[in-house]
C-alpha cells in the first residue's frame, strides 16, 4: 500500500489539488466553466510530466472530466474527439508503420553511403540529409526507426572496442534524432503538433463566411513555405555543432562501409513492392500537397494507409500492433480540452496574466513576446512529448497573441516548431526515444549536445520569424 | 524451514559494478552450488515517447539487421562473464522458456544453465516500468537469499542532488523483500562486517553471513549497536560448523561511526526491514558507503 501510494503519489496530489481548487472561489474575470477547464488542464499537464498512470487513462479523465465536470453532453464530447486532425494523426501512424515494414532502410543505406563516401564526418551528414528530407515528410519516428539500424549496423562493423563504439554512436545517433526533430517542423506531416496547431487554427480563427479569415485555413503547402525553410537552414549547424561535440573515434569508415556494401548487396534489385511503396508515399504526399485544404489532410493520410492494405504491402495486424491507439485517444481528448480552453475563456484568463508578466518587462509584443512563447514551449516541450506541448499550450498562445494584438499565425508557428526543440531530454521527441533505445545514449549525452543546439535553434528561429514570415503574411 | 541451497539474484542493469559483482556471485556459485539468476529489466516500449509508433516497430527492425536489443545484450555480457568465470560450462542451454508474465506482450525470457557443482545459472529478460517491483517480484518467485545490485556512481550534491531522481539501487534497495547487497567493486575478498541492533533480523541473518564469509575464505567481524551481549547471544546461535568470528565491538548507532566502523572491511551488513529504510542510518551508510552494503531483511 505505501509503494503504491508512492508510486501514484502525482496522482494523488493531482487529485488532491483538483479537489481542493474546485472548492476554491473562481477567480475574478474567469467563469465557472472556464476555472473548471483550467483546473482540468493543468491537472492533465502534470500527469502529462509525471506520468503517475498510463497515459491513454488521462484522456479518458479528460473525457470524463467534460461530462461530469462540465455538464457537457457525452454525444458531444465524443464528436469532439474525432477531428480532422485526429484522423491525420491516426492515418499518419499506420503510413509509418506501412513503410518502416517495407524494409526500404537496407536500399537508404546503400543511396547514403554511396553519396559520401567512407569519410565519417560525411557519412553523419548524409545521415542527417536523408533522416531530416523523409522526417519532414512522413514523420519522425518513421525515419528514426528507418535509420536507427542503418546506423547502428555502421557502428557495429566500424569499431571493436567499446568505448570507440559509443562514441561514433553518439555522432551517429544523434545525427539521426536531432535531424528528425528539426525536420518534423518542416510540413503538417511531420508530427501531430503541426496537425494539431493547424486545427485550432482553423477551429479558433478561421469562419467560412469570412473570407478574411482564410488565411488560418493552413494548408499543407502554405505551411511547408513557412517551416521548410527554418528546417533546412538548421541542418548545417546541427551537423557542425554535433561534429564539435561529438568527435569521431575515427575518420575514415572504408572497411566499415565495403562490408556493408557486402551486407546490404546481398538483397539484390528493387522489388514490385518496393516501387510500389515509393508510389504510393510520392502519391500521398502530392495529395496532401494539392488537395489538403479541400479533403483534409486527415482523409488523405487514411488514403494513404488503406492503398497499402488494398494493395497487400501491409498487413492490419501489423498496423494495429505497430500504432498505439492510446495515443490517438490521447490526442483527441487534449485536443477537444484545448478547444474547451477556447470556448469557456480560461485560455483568454491565462494569456492576459501571462501578458500582465510580460509588459512591464517591455516583452509585451513583437519579437520579445514570441521569444517568450518559445522559451516557454521549449520549456514544455522538455517535459512531455511535443504533441501533448502543443495540445496544452497551443490555445494559451493563440490567445496571447489576440490579446497583444499580435499574429496568431506566427504565434502559432512558433509554438509548433519550438516544441521540436526537445534536445535535451529523451522524452520530448518521439526520434530520441527510438535511437536511445539502441541502448548507447545516456540523458547526460543529450544534456551535452541538447544546449547548444537550442541556442542554435532560437536565433535561427527568431531570424526567421522577424525577416522571412512577415512577408507570407505571418 | 531453512533451505540447503542459496538463491542469488544478480540485477544487471548494464553499469560496471554489477558486471565487477559476478565474480563474487561466481565463487559463491562454486563454493555454496547456489541457483543464481542474472535478471534484466527493460521498460516496456511506450507508444506516447516515440510519437505513437510503438518502439516494438523501431526493435523489429534492428533484429530485421541481425542486431541485438539492448537488453539481451546485456544479458549476453553477464553470461559470457559467467562462462570466463568456469560456471556455465558450455554454451547449451538446458532450458529456454519463453514466458508472457506481464509488461510487455513480446514476452519474457528465460534461459538456463546448469553449473559444474549441480546448481543453475538462469538469465532472465523481463520488462515492466515498475522496475523495482519486477525486481522484488522475482525475488518473491525465486525465494531468493540475496539479490545483488550495482550501486550507482558518485552521489550527486547540491543543486544537482535536489533534481536528480533516486538511483535506481536505492529504488531497488528499498523496495526489495530480501536481503540486497549494494555492490561497490564486490569482491571476494578482504572481510565482512555485520552490524547488529538487538533485533532478531540482524541475529538471524549472522549465519548467512558467515557462510558467505566462509564460502569466500574472508574473516567475519561482528559489531553491535545494542550493547555486547546481542553479539554473544547471536554468536551461540551460530551452526556448529560456522567459522569463527575475527573480531567482536560495540559501535555507536549512528551513520558516521558505522562508517568509520567500516573502514577496513569490504562489505558491512545491517538490518532495515522493508519500508523502514528511508530516511534510516542504514540509507545515509547504504548511499555514502565507500564499499559494498547489504541490507539485512
Amino acid at each position: 500500500m505505501i509503494h503504491w501510494a508512492y508510486d501514484k503519489r502525482w496522482l494523488l496530489i493531482t487529485l488532491a489539488a483538483v479537489g481542493i481548487l474546485l472548492l476554491l472561489p473562481v477567480p475574478p474575470g474567469l467563469t465557472s466553466a472556464g476555472w473548471k477547464v483550467l483546473v482540468m488542464t493543468l491537472a492533465a499537464t502534470t500527469l502529462f510530466i509525471k506520468e503517475p498512470v498510463p497515459l491513454p487513462s488521462v484522456a479518458l479523465l479528460i473525457v470524463l472530466g467534460q461530462i461530469f465536470l462540465l455538464g457537457l453532453d457525452s454525444s458531444d464530447v465524443a464528436r469532439s474527439l474525432m477531428k480532422d486532425a485526429v484522423l491525420f494523426i491516426m492515418g499518419s501512424l499506420m503510413l509509418a508503420v506501412a513503410m518502416v515494414k517495407q524494409q526500404l532502410d537496407k536500399r537508404l543505406a546503400l543511396v547514403i553511403v554511396k553519396a559520401t563516401g567512407t569519410n565519417t564526418y560525411r557519412i553523419a551528414l548524409g545521415i542527417s540529409v536523408v533522416s531530416g528530407l523523409l522526417a519532414s515528410f512522413i514523420g519522425e519516428h518513421t525515419v528514426a526507426a528507418m535509420m536507427l539500424p542503418v546506423a547502428l549496423t555502421l557502428i557495429q562493423l566500424a569499431e571493436e572496442d567499446e568505448e570507440r563504439r559509443r562514441r561514433l554512436a553518439l555522432l551517429f545517433l544523434f545525427s539521426i534524432s536531432y535531424a528528425c526533430c528539426m525536420a518534423g517542423i518542416g510540413t503538417p506531416s511531420g508530427g501531430a503538433r503541426n496537425a494539431i496547431m493547424i486545427e485550432y487554427w482553423g477551429d479558433f480563427f478561421h469562419k467560412p463566411s469570412d473570407p478574411a479569415t482564410a488565411i488560418y485555413d493552413v494548408g499543407y503547402g502554405q505551411w511547408m513555405l513557412f517551416a521548410y525553410p527554418v528546417f533546412l537552414a538548421q541542418l548545417p549547424f546541427m551537423h557542425w555543432i554535433l561534429r564539435k561535440t561529438f568527435p569521431a573515434p575515427s575518420e575514415d569508415l572504408s572497411h566499415a562501409v565495403r562490408r556493408l556494401r557486402e551486407q546490404v548487396g546481398k538483397q539484390g534489385s528493387l522489388q514490385g513492392r518496393h516501387y510500389a511503396t515509393i508510389v504510393i508515399f510520392l502519391l500521398t504526399v502530392t495529395a496532401w500537397i494539392l488537395f489538403s485544404t479541400e479533403v483534409g489532410m486527415g482523409t488523405i493520410a487514411i488514403a494513404g494507409a488503406a492503398s497499402f492494405l488494398l494493395a497487400g504491402l501491409v498487413r492490419w495486424e501489423d498496423l494495429n500492433s505497430g500504432v498505439n491507439w492510446g495515443v490517438v485517444l490521447l490526442y483527441g481528448a487534449a485536443i477537444s480540452l484545448g478547444q474547451q480552453m477556447q470556448e469557456t475563456g480560461a485560455a483568454a484568463w491565462v494569456a492576459a496574466g501571462f501578458l500582465d508578466m510580460l509588459v512591464p518587462l517591455g516583452l509585451g509584443s513583437g519579437i520579445g513576446l514570441l521569444a517568450c512563447i518559445m522559451l516557454l514551449t521549449t520549456a514544455m516541450t522538455n517535459t512531455m512529448s511535443n504533441g501533448a506541448a502543443v495540445a496544452v499550450l497551443g490555445p494559451i498562445v493563440l490567445s496571447i497573441a489576440v490579446e497583444a494584438g499580435a499574429n496568431p499565425l506566427a504565434a502559432g508557428f512558433i509554438t509548433a516548431m519550438a516544441s521540436s526543440f526537445a534536445y535535451l531530454t529523451v522524452i520530448g521527441t518521439p526520434a530520441s526515444s527510438i535511437v536511445r533505445s539502441s541502448g548507447y545514449l545516456a540523458s547526460a549525452d543529450f544534456l551535452k549536445a541538447g544546449w547548444r543546439l537550442a541556442l542554435m535553434s532560437f536565433i535561427i528561429l527568431i531570424i526567421f520569424a522577424k525577416f522571412y514570415w512577415p512577408f507570407l503574411g505571418g | 524451514m531453512h533451505k540447503d541451497t542459496m538463491n542469488i539474484l544478480v540485477s544487471i542493469g548494464g553499469g560496471p559494478e554489477a558486471y565487477e559483482a559476478l565474480a563474487f556471485a561466481a565463487l559463491l556459485s562454486r563454493r555454496q552450488c547456489t541457483d543464481t539468476s542474472l535478471l534484466t529489466v527493460r521498460e516496456p516500449d511506450s507508444g506516447l515517447h516515440s510519437g505513437g509508433l510503438e518502439l516494438r516497430v523501431a526493435r523489429e527492425q534492428m533484429l530485421g539487421w541481425g542486431l541485438e536489443l539492448p537488453g539481451l545484450k546485456r544479458l549476453k555480457k553477464a553470461r559470457d562473464i559467467f562462462a570466463e568465470l568456469g560456471e556455465i560450462p558450455g554454451q547449451e542451454s538446458v532450458q529456454l522458456e519463453h514466458r508472457a508474465i506481464s509488461g510487455d506482450p513480446a514476452g519474457e525470457y528465460v534461459v538456463s544453465y546448469n553449473t559444474p557443482c549441480g546448481g543453475t545459472v538462469a538469465l532472465h529478460l523481463r520488462s515492466g516500468t515498475d522496475i523495482p517491483g519486477v525486481i522484488a517480484e522475482q525475488c518473491d518467485i525465486e525465494d531468493v537469499d540475496i539479490a545483488i545490485v550495482g550501486a550507482p556512481g558518485e552521489n550527486p550534491t547540491g543543486f544537482k542532488k535536489l533534481v536528480s531522481a533516486t538511483p535506481m539501487a536505492y529504488r531497488i534497495a528499498q523496495r526489495l523483500p530480501c536481503p540486497i547487497i549494494i555492490a561497490r567493486r564486490l569482491k571476494a575478498e578482504g572481510a565482512i562486517l555485520a552490524v547488529l541492533d538487538g533485533s532478531g533480523l540482524a541475529a538471524g541473518c549472522l549465519p548467512r553471513l558467515a557462510k558467505i564469509a566462509r564460502a569466500c575464505g574472508i574473516p567475519l567481524s561482528v559489531a553491535s549497536t545494542a550493547g555486547m551481549e546481542v553479539i554473544e547471544k547471536a554468536r551461540r546461535a551460530l551452526p556448529l560448523d560456522s567459522p569463527p568470528i575475527d573480531e567482536t565491538f560495540e559501535v555507536e548507532n549512528s551513520a558516521e561511526a558505522v562508517l568509520a566502523a567500516a573502514e577496513d572491511y569490504t562489505l558491512v551488513a545491517l538490518p532495515a526491514p522493508v519500508g523502514k529504510l528511508r530516511g534510516s542510518m542504514v540509507e545515509k551508510v547504504m548511499e555514502n558507503a565507500p564499499i559494498s552494503v547489504m541490507i539485512i531483511r
